[in-house]
């Protein structure tokens, strides 16, 4: 019933997550008739991303630049180096504000039965970085998923072979929860790695 | 059709939609089924914790189609908490179910026989006979006979021969040229038995499944053999 341009325009906003038709009519007639503007630099940026982002060569992150600003802050400690899973987990670890190392970001875990194996999630570039030396210290950020854990304990045993030191965040009960409404699982966790106080 | 509190595991989960999840759950009473938790993947959902591989679930769901709707997920027990090694052989296990066996079709056998190797792998036994004694009764399961008793023209296997296994026929003996695919007949005595302590065997046994799973996996290789490529 649209013409083929915005029907065009339509279908292309439903690849974004969560916009059905009628989101994407909701969407495309807005920018058509209430903010052409907006709708030009929302063309002109996603076409610069699109074009200009890629990945950082030394942690994978998402960057226009060949090394990300995390990557090449000076004022970050080098020798400690943090994998986690996606972007996404950089930023909430970043929000958490105590990390003051660097990061790796693997853009997925090792997952068999969809074909995800150690070369799709770059860890034969994390296993360079850790032949390089300068690491001392790994820390395991993966998601405490079965996926997650697999993909742990597959990088500790790459790192342990070149001697480097490795950890893993903890998991236990969230602060400010209610022991009543955790699940089995999380609790038996944090009971078997309690500490004395 | 409606089923209640069906005993299960998940054997691999992947996002649908926002915030649903596609769960590939093995059954006691119902087999391999695909169930969509919806709204498992959103911020506060409880169920995403359950949703994972390796932790006994009690399963509700209903519908008609193939792909029925989760109503409800509960823990039989805590999650079995599978480490290292013994989790990529889990991951091997569930990769074989996904791969081989069809949904929708009744497998209380290789259900028993996965809940076994799962507590068995929770344990930390030995992985090698734990696999294998897996692949075996799995095959058998469905529906692949390898008799380990006789061989094709029916006389019993002896202990001192060389055997060759030909498909769809059976065992013969090995001809002068022993390939890798030669078995000394005291291994497959040993198979038959269920005992896979002698470290030969073991070996006979890894070799024997491959050969045998080759035909049902087609030309994918799994992808879960690479995991253990590097470790070892």
């Amino acid at each position: 019933m649209f013409s083929p341009l915005i029907d065009e325009l339509m279908s292309s906003l439903r690849c974004l997550p969560g916009v059905g038709p009628k989101s994407a009519q909701r969407m495309a007639l807005y920018l058509l008739e209430r903010d052409r503007e907006g709708a030009s630099r929302l063309a002109s940026s996603l076409g610069k991303a699109v074009e200009g982002v890629g990945n950082c060569s030394r942690c994978r992150t998402l960057t226009e630049e060949t090394v990300c600003g995390i990557c090449a802050n000076s004022r970050r400690d080098d020798s400690l180096l943090c994998v986690v899973e996606t972007p996404a987990d950089v930023l909430a670890m970043e929000s958490a504000g105590i990390y003051q190392g660097k990061y790796f970001i693997l853009m997925g875990h090792l997952s068999p039965i969809d074909g995800i194996g150690p070369a799709d999630i770059g860890l034969d570039v994390l296993l360079t970085r850790l032949q390089s030396g300068e690491i001392q210290e790994l820390i395991l950020a993966t998601n405490p998923t079965v996926e997650g854990e697999a993909t742990a304990h597959y990088i500790a045993d790459q790192a342990k072979a070149q001697n480097v030191q490795v950890s893993r965040i903890a998991n236990g009960v969230p602060l400010g929860g209610e022991l009543e409404y955790i699940d089995g699982g999380t609790l038996a966790h944090a009971l078997s790695s309690r500490r004395a106080v | 059709m409606r089923v209640e509190l069906q005993p299960g595991y998940i054997l691999h989960s992947r996002p649908f939609r926002d915030t649903s999840l596609i769960l590939d759950c093995l059954t006691e009473d119902y087999g391999r089924l695909s169930l969509i938790a919806k709204g498992a993947r959103s911020a506060k959902s409880r169920q995403r914790q359950l949703c994972q591989p390796f932790t006994p679930l009690l399963l509700s769901w209903q519908g008609k189609s193939s792909l029925k709707t989760l109503t409800s997920i509960e823990s039989r027990q805590l999650p079995l908490g599978l480490k290292g090694e013994f989790l990529f052989s889990g991951l091997y296990l569930n990769e074989l179910l996904t791969r081989l066996v069809p949904e929708q079709d009744s497998c209380p056998e290789i259900y028993q026989s996965y809940e076994v190797a799962l507590g068995q792998l929770a344990d930390m036994l030995p992985l090698e006979p734990v696999l294998r004694a897996f692949e075996l009764r799995m095959l058998e399961d469905l529906g692949y006979h390898l008799d380990l008793s006789r061989d094709a023209d029916g006389l019993d296997l002896r202990a001192e021969e060389m055997y060759q296994w030909w498909p769809e026929q059976g065992w013969r003996l090995a001809s002068d040229t022993l390939t890798a695919q030669s078995f000394p007949g005291v291994h497959l005595q040993a198979m038959r038995e269920g005992d896979f302590q002698d470290p030969q065997t073991q070996r006979s046994a890894k070799v024997l499944t491959r050969i045998l799973f080759k035909p049902l996996l087609g030309e994918r290789p799994l992808q879960s053999r690479k995991l253990f490529q590097k470790t070892r």
